[in-house]
C-alpha cells in the first residue's frame, strides 16, 4: 500500500526556465545562499543608485569634523578629511560592484574561450595552450598581479584588466575539464556527423552543458576580485586614493587610524567581509544546486542516520530510496 | 608511471623557460626603470644624463634585451642566479637564506590549515544543511572573506594595546633554536592557515558529500556499522585524495601570498624579497625569484599528482 | 525550509548589529605635548641592549659602492673625518643646546662639527684642507686588520676611493670636484686635500659623507660590501645580519672616544653592550613594538603621536624635518603655460588657505614656511621667519581668493584653467592635494591628481618629466649654499627656475662658503625676492615626534649627529636595566 501512496498523481508540471527554477530552488532549499543572494542584490542596488542614495559626494571634504564618530548627520562617522563615511562606503560599493562584475565578466569570457578551444579541439593546440596556462599558474598570483599592475600603472581600468586576465587564464583549466568531460558524449559526434560546423557545435551543444561550472566560477571570481583588490591596495598597487575603494580605505587609512578612529577601519572591513561572504555563499549555493553529483542519490545522509536511530527503537518501516514518510518534510 | 614522471619533468623545462620569458619581458615594461631610480640618488649631480649613462653601463643594461636575457639564462645554467642591482649580493646566497623561511611558513600554514579545515569540513558534510553545517560553512567563508592583512593587523595591534604583547620580531633559524624560531612563526602560520583553510574546508565538505552518496557507504550502513567507523574507515580516505590536490593548488598562493604576512610580521621570506625588488626594479632578483618559485611550484604539483596517483588506484597515468 | 531561510536572515542581522554597536564610539584626540628637557644627573651604567627599528634594509656596507644613506650600519661601525658635535646638542641636558640634532639627516654646518678621525683641521685658503689625524684610534679586531692603529694612509686611501671609483657617490655627484682634487698624506698623521677653488664648498661639505676603511681590508676583500668583512673604528661591531630582518651589533671594547661631558665625563664609550636594529617596514608593527617596550625609540607623525602623548611615562620631542616634505613644482619654463606668469603663480598661492590646512590636517602645529630651508635650530642664522619677511611675501601666505581671482583675470585667465599634478599615491600626499584641489576650485582652477606608484614617481622626479605640476621632494638644508632647489639643472630645481638674480646669489654663496656666517646673511637677503617669485608652492609642514622609553638615559631625542649619520648618537646613551625590567613587569 505504501508503495502506491508514495507515487502521487503526476501532472505535467509547468516547465520553468532554467534561471527561474534556479532561483526558486535557491530560496526554498538554501537559506544561506538566499542570504548571500540578498546581499548581492543590495550591493547591486546600492552600487547602481549610489549617486541617489549617498548624502554627500565621496570627495566632499570637511562636511563634518575630522574623524568623528557616527552621529545623526554622519551615520557612519567621518574620515581624516572630514568626508562622510557613509557616502564613501556607498560609492565604494559601486567600485566593488564594478570591479567584481567586470573582472568576473572578463575572466569568464577568457576562461570559456580558452577552456572550450583547448578542451574541444585537443591535440597540439591543447598541448601548447596548456603549457602556457601551466607557466601562468606556476607564478604566484600575487607576484604576477603586482608585476602586471606595475607595468600598467595605477588606476581602476588597469586593475580590472589585470585581475580579469589573471583569473581568466587560471580558471580556464576548470572549464577545459568540464568540456573534456562531455567531449566523449555521442551527441556531439552526432551533431558533427549531421554536418554542424565546429562553431555551431560549440555554441549550441558544448556551451550550454558547461554553464553550471561557469556560473559558479562567475560568483567565485567576483568575491575573489574584490578581495584581491583589497590585498593589492595594501601593497600600494591598488586603485589610488581618493577613489573610495573599500580595500584602499581599509589598508591605508583604516590601519593607520585603527586605534584613533576605529570606525574608519570597521566599516570598510565589515562591508567587504559581508559582500564577499554573500557572494561566496551564493556561489556555494549555486554549485550545490547545479552540481549533478550532489543531487538525489542516497539522499540526505543525516536523514538516513536519523531514521536509523528511529528504527532502533521502533518497529521497521518501509524505507524506499531514502524518501521517508511525509512527516519528515 | 615512471615514463609519466620523466615526461612531466622534461615538460617542466619549456614551461619554466616560458615563465622566465614572460617575467623578463614584463618587468622591462614597468615604467620608472632602475636607472632613473638610482639616478635619483645622485640628484644633486651637475650632469644627470651622464650619471644615467654611467649607471646604465655599470648595470649591464645598455645592451639589447635579448642579450640581457641570454646573459642571465647562461648564468642560471651555471647555477649563478646573478646579483642584485642594488646590493650586489649574490641572489643564490640570498635565496638560500630566505627560501627556508618561506618554506617553513608554508609547511606550518598547511599543517594548521588542515588541522582547522578537515574537522570542520567533515563535520559540515556529515550534518549537511543543519545548523552545524551553516556554522561550519560560515566560518569557512569568513576565513576567506576577510583580507589577510586585516587579520594580521588586528593581531599585532590589539594585543599590544590590551596585554602589552607583540609577537617576536627576531628571526632565529630553526636549526639554531627551534623553540624561539617557532615563537616567531606560530602566529603568522596560524593566520595563513586560517586564510587557506576556507577553501580546503569547502572542498572537504563537497568531496565528503559526494563520497557519502556512494553505494558502498549505503552498504556499510546496511551492514550496521557505526557512523564513526563508516566515516573514518571508508569515507575519509576517498575524501582526502582530492583534498591533496587542493593543497597542491594552494602552494603558489602560499609562496606568493605570504608577502603580506611577511611584511607585517617581519619575516625575511621570499615574498618580501620579491616585492622589494619589484619596488626597486631589481630585474635580476625579480627574474630569478620567479624562476625559483615557479620551479618549486611545478615540482610540488608533480609531487602532488604522484601522491594522488599512488593513493587513488583509479587514477592511471600513461 | 523557507522558515529556515527567514531564521537565518534574522540571525545574520543580529550578529552584524552585535559586531557593529560596540564600535560606535569615536577615538579621542590627545592634547599637545611639549618638549621635555631633562638634565641627566644619574651616574651612567654599562650594559643592556638598545632596540631600534628602520623601515628599509641596508642596501650595502661600503659607501664607495652604494650611496651612503643606504648603508645604515656604517654609521655605527665606521666613522668619518668629523661628525656632528654631541656637546653642542642637548647632550642629556649638559650640552650647549645650540643644536638639536633631531632631524633625520641633512644638518651639515661646519661650525657644529667635532673631529672624529681628524683631531683638528685647517683651511688656509680655498684650495687647501689640512686634516690632523687623531692618534690612538684602533681598528676593530678582525682579520686582516687585527686591531692595528689607524693612520693617515687609511684616510687618504678611503677618500681616494670615493673620488675615483665610478660607483662612489662623490664621483657620481660631483664629477668635476672628483677629478680635480688631490688627496695626499705628507706624513703619517696629516692628510692634505688640494682642490679647485670653485669645488671647495663641495669637497669640504662632503667630508662628512665618507666613511674610513682600512686599506689592507679593502685590498684583501676587493671592497667592503660584504657585511661579514665589516671592519671600522666605530663604537660598535656588526656581529649578525639577517637580510630583511635584523642587524645586530656588539660593543667595540677598544673604541677610542670618551664621554665628553655630563655625569659620565671621561667614561669609556659606548655604554650599551649591543644594539639591535630591526627591519620593520610596517607602521602598525613598529608602533605596536614600541608600545610594548620592544623598541626603545620611535619616530612618528603628529597623529600617531597622540596616543603616546597620553602616556606620561614616555619622553618625547617634537620637531620639524624636511625629510619626505613635498612642494608643488610648476613648469615655469613652458612659455605658453599659465604657470610661467608670476601673477598666476601668486594667484595660486593666495587661493590656498594655509592656516586651514595646518589646523585641519596637521593638528595646528607646524610651520608654513618650509622652503627652501626648514626651520632648524642649527640653521637659525640662514632662516628668516615669516613675520620678518616683507609684506608682499607675508601676503602670499594669507588666504585671499578675491585677490587671486583678480590676479588671474589680469593675466588673462579669468575663466581659470586646468592643470594636472603628478604625485606619490600615498594618502599623506593625496589628502593634502585634495584639499588644495577644493580650494583652487573656488577660483576656477581645476586640479587633476595623477597619483603614481613609487618607481614612476621617483623616475619623474629624477628627470623632472612632468607636464604641468609635480608634488615632489626638495633637497635638504645641508647644501643650502649651493641653491640647488632653485637654480641649475639638477632634479631638485623642480620648477625649472632660470632666474639670473638667483644664479648670481648662488655664485656668491658658493664663493663665500665656508664662511657660514656670511653665507647665512646672503641667504637671508635672498629670501624676500625668492619667495615673492612664487616659483614653488610650499604647503605647510606638520611636526614630527620622537618618543623614547625613560630607561634610555642621556638621550634627548637625537637622530643623527651630523650629515646623515643616523644612529651615531647610540654611543652616548645608556640603559637603566632595572627601570626597564620593572616597567615591563619582569
Amino acid at each position: 500500500m505504501a508503495r502506491i501512496e508514495a507515487f502521487p498523481s503526476v501532472e505535467e508540471a509547468k516547465r520553468r526556465s532554467f534561471l527561474a527554477d534556479l532561483f526558486i530552488r535557491l530560496f526554498r532549499e538554501k537559506p544561506l545562499g538566499t542570504v548571500g543572494g540578498i546581499i548581492v542584490l543590495v550591493l547591486l542596488l546600492v552600487g547602481v543608485f549610489a549617486g541617489l542614495i549617498a548624502p554627500y559626494g565621496y570627495n566632499d571634504i570637511f562636511v563634518g569634523p575630522r574623524l568623528s564618530a557616527p552621529s545623526p548627520e554622519h551615520l557612519l562617522g567621518t574620515d581624516q578629511l572630514g568626508r562622510d563615511l557613509l557616502s564613501r562606503i556607498i560609492y565604494g560599493a559601486r567600485i566593488s560592484l564594478v570591479v567584481g562584475l567586470s573582472v568576473s565578466a572578463i575572466a569568464v569570457a577568457l576562461s570559456t574561450i580558452i577552456g572550450i578551444t583547448s578542451g574541444y579541439f585537443g591535440g597540439k593546440l591543447d598541448m601548447a595552450i596548456q603549457r602556457f596556462v601551466d607557466a601562468w599558474l606556476s607564478i604566484p598570483p600575487l607576484f604576477l598581479i603586482l608585476t602586471l599592475i606595475a607595468v600598467a600603472g595605477p588606476g581602476m581600468l588597469q586593475v580590472i584588466l589585470v585581475l580579469g586576465v589573471l583569473f581568466g587564464i587560471g580558471q580556464s583549466r576548470i572549464v577545459r575539464g568540464a568540456v573534456i568531460g562531455i567531449r566523449a558524449n555521442t551527441y556531439l559526434e552526432a551533431a558533427t556527423a549531421v554536418g554542424c560546423k565546429a562553431g555551431r557545435v560549440l555554441w549550441k551543444h558544448v556551451l550550454p552543458n558547461v554553464t553550471a561550472p561557469i556560473i559558479v566560477l562567475f560568483t567565485i571570481t567576483m568575491g575573489a576580485a574584490v578581495l584581491a583588490e583589497a590585498t593589492i591596495s595594501f601593497l600600494g598597487f591598488g586603485i589610488p586614493p581618493p577613489t573610495p575603494s573599500w580595500g584602499g580605505m581599509l589598508s591605508e587609512s583604516g590601519r593607520r587610524y585603527m586605534l584613533m578612529a576605529p570606525q574608519m577601519a570597521l566599516w570598510p572591513g565589515l562591508f567587504l567581509a559581508i559582500v564577499v561572504y554573500g557572494i561566496n555563499m551564493l556561489g556555494d549555493a549555486f554549485r550545490d544546486l547545479l552540481d549533478p553529483r550532489l543531487r538525489g542519490g542516497l539522499g540526505r545522509y543525516d536523514k538516513v542516520k536519523r531514521k536509523i536511530k528511529q528504527c532502533e527503537g521502533n518497529q521497521a518501516e518501509e524505507v524506499m530510496d531514502g524518501k521517508l514518510s511525509n512527516k519528515d518534510q | 608511471m615512471r615514463a609519466y614522471i620523466i615526461r612531466r619533468l622534461l615538460l617542466l623545462i619549456p614551461v619554466l623557460l616560458l615563465v622566465t620569458v614572460i617575467i623578463f619581458c614584463a618587468v622591462r615594461f614597468i615604467p620608472g626603470d632602475v636607472i632613473e631610480l638610482m639616478a635619483a640618488e645622485t640628484g644633486v649631480s651637475e650632469n644627470p644624463e651622464a650619471a644615467i649613462t654611467l649607471i646604465k653601463h655599470q648595470l649591464g643594461l645598455d645592451v639589447p634585451i635579448y642579450v640581457q636575457y641570454g646573459r642571465w639564462l647562461g648564468g642560471v645554467f651555471r647555477g649563478d642566479l646573478g646579483e642584485s642591482l642594488w646590493t650586489g649580493r649574490s641572489i643564490t646566497e640570498e635565496l638560500g637564506g630566505k627560501l627556508p623561511v618561506s618554506i617553513e611558513l608554508g609547511i606550518l600554514a598547511i599543517i594548521t590549515g588542515l588541522v582547522i579545515a578537515l574537522p570542520i569540513g567533515i563535520f559540515s558534510a556529515l550534518r549537511q544543511d543543519t545548523f552545524g553545517d551553516y556554522v561550519g560553512r560560515t566560518v569557512a567563508i569568513l576565513c576567506i572573506s576577510v583580507p589577510a592583512f586585516w587579520l594580521a593587523t588586528l593581531i599585532i595591534v590589539y594585543p599590544s594595546v590590551w596585554f602589552g604583547w607583540t609577537p617576536s620580531m627576531e628571526y632565529i633559524p630553526f636549526v639554531k633554536s627551534p623553540l624561539r624560531n617557532l615563537e616567531q612563526f606560530i602566529i603568522p602560520a596560524i593566520l595563513m592557515g586560517m586564510v587557506m583553510s576556507g577553501t580546503t574546508m569547502r572542498m572537504t565538505r563537497t568531496m565528503m558529500l559526494e563520497v557519502l552518496r556512494q553505494d558502498y557507504i549505503r552498504t556499510a550502513w546496511s551492514k550496521g556499522l557505526k557512523e564513526g567507523v563508516i566515516v573514518s574507515r571508508h569515507a575519509l580516505k576517498n575524501t582526502l585524495i582530492p583534498v591533496i590536490t587542493i593543497i597542491g593548488l594552494q602552494i603558489p598562493i602560499l609562496v606568493g601570498g605570504a608577502v603580506i604576512i611577511e611584511t607585517i610580521f617581519g619575516l625575511p621570506g621570499i615574498g618580501r624579497y620579491f616585492i622589494e625588488a619589484l619596488f626597486r626594479r631589481d630585474y635580476p632578483v625579480i627574474s630569478s625569484v620567479n624562476l625559483i618559485v615557479a620551479g618549486v611550484v611545478m615540482l610540488c604539483n608533480l609531487a602532488v599528482d604522484i601522491v594522488y596517483a599512488y593513493l587513488d588506484p583509479r587514477v592511471q597515468y600513461r | 525550509m523557507i522558515k529556515n531561510t527567514y531564521a537565518t536572515i534574522l540571525i545574520c542581522l543580529i550578529l552584524v548589529s552585535l559586531l557593529v554597536l560596540p564600535n560606535c564610539t569615536g577615538g579621542g584626540t590627545g592634547g599637545g605635548g611639549e618638549q621635555t628637557a631633562v638634565v641627566e644627573n644619574e651616574t651612567p651604567s654599562y650594559g643592556g641592549v638598545l632596540n631600534l627599528a628602520v623601515v628599509t634594509d641596508p642596501q650595502g656596507f661600503d659607501d664607495a659602492i652604494q650611496a651612503h644613506y643606504l648603508c645604515g650600519t656604517l654609521k655605527l661601525t665606521n666613522e668619518e673625518v668629523w661628525e656632528g658635535d654631541w656637546t653642542k646638542g642637548q647632550a642629556g641636558g649638559w650640552g650647549s643646546g645650540e643644536c638639536d640634532w633631531f632631524a633625520g639627516g641633512s644638518l651639515n654646518r661646519l661650525e657644529h662639527k667635532a673631529g672624529a678621525m681628524a683631531e683638528s683641521w685647517e683651511t688656509p685658503d680655498r684650495e687647501t684642507i689640512i686634516l690632523h689625524i687623531r692618534k690612538g684610534i684602533y681598528w676593530q679586531d678582525k682579520p686582516p686588520t687585527n686591531g692595528r692603529e689607524l693612520t693617515a694612509d687609511d684616510v687618504v686611501f678611503s677618500l681616494n676611493r670615493q673620488y675615483t671609483l665610478p660607483t662612489a657617490y662623490m664621483k657620481k655627484t660631483y664629477p668635476k670636484a672628483a677629478e680635480t682634487t688631490q688627496i695626499s698624506s705628507p706624513d703619517e698623521w696629516t692628510v692634505v686635500l688640494k682642490c679647485q677653488p670653485e669645488c671647495f664648498g663641495d669637497v669640504i661639505s662632503m667630508l662628512d659623507y665618507m666613511d674610513i676603511y682600512p686599506r689592507d681590508a679593502v685590498e684583501t676583500f676587493g671592497d667592503m660590501n660584504d657585511w661579514e668583512n665589516s671592519i671600522g673604528t666605530g663604537p660598535f661591531i656588526l656581529t649578525n645580519y639577517v637580510s630583511g630582518n635584523l642587524a645586530e651589533f656588539a660593543r667595540n671594547p677598544k673604541y677610542w672616544a670618551k664621554n665628553p661631558l655630563g655625569p659620565g665625563q671621561d667614561n669609556q664609550l659606548p655604554y650599551v653592550d649591543g644594539i639591535k636594529i630591526f627591519n620593520m617596514p610596517d607602521d602598525s608593527t613598529r608602533t605596536a613594538a614600541f608600545r610594548t617596550g620592544n623598541l626603545d625609540i620611535l619616530t612618528t607623525d603628529w597623529e600617531l603621536a597622540q596616543e603616546f602623548l597620553q602616556m606620561p611615562q614616555l619622553k618625547h620631542v617634537s620637531y620639524l624635518d624636511d625629510y619626505g616634505q613635498a612642494c608643488i613644482y610648476m613648469r615655469t619654463d613652458k612659455k605658453d603655460s599659465p604657470l610661467a606668469d608670476k601673477r598666476v603663480r601668486q594667484a595660486l598661492w593666495l587661493a590656498i588657505d594655509y592656516n586651514k590646512i595646518l589646523s585641519d590636517y596637521y593638528g595646528g602645529k607646524g610651520t608654513l614656511l618650509k622652503w627652501p630651508i626648514m626651520e632648524y635650530r642649527e640653521y637659525a642664522g640662514a632662516y628668516v621667519p615669516l613675520e620678518q619677511l616683507p609684506e608682499s611675501v607675508q601676503e602670499l601666505y594669507s588666504y585671499n581668493p578675491e585677490k587671486a581671482k583678480q590676479l588671474l583675470a589680469e593675466s588673462g585667465y579669468a575663466d581659470g584653467f586646468k592643470v594636472k599634478i603628478v604625485c606619490y599615491n600615498q594618502r599623506a600626499y593625496t589628502d593634502v592635494l585634495t584639499m588644495v584641489k577644493a580650494m583652487w576650485a573656488q577660483v576656477g582652477v581645476e586640479l587633476e591628481l595623477q597619483p603614481k606608484e613609487y618607481g614612476p614617481f621617483v623616475a619623474t622626479l629624477a628627470r623632472r618629466s612632468y607636464d604641468d605640476m609635480f608634488f615632489g621632494y626638495y633637497s635638504g638644508v645641508g647644501t643650502y649654499f649651493k641653491a640647488i632647489n632653485y637654480t641649475g639643472q639638477g632634479m631638485y630645481n623642480g620648477s625649472y627656475v632660470d632666474d639670473a638674480v638667483l644664479d648670481k646669489a648662488r655664485d656668491e654663496m658658493v664663493a663665500t662658503y665656508p664662511d657660514e656666517a656670511k653665507v647665512d646673511q646672503l641667504h637671508r637677503d635672498l629670501m624676500p625676492y625668492l619667495l615673492e617669485q612664487a616659483y614653488v608652492i610650499t604647503l605647510p609642514a606638520g611636526y614630527q615626534y620622537r618618543f623614547w622609553w625613560p630607561w634610555v638615559k642621556n638621550y634627548s631625542g637625537e637622530a643623527s649627529l651630523g650629515y646623515y649619520n643616523t644612529g651615531n648618537f647610540a654611543k652616548y646613551v645608556w640603559i637603566d636595566q632595572a627601570m626597564k625590567d620593572s616597567m615591563l613587569g619582569k
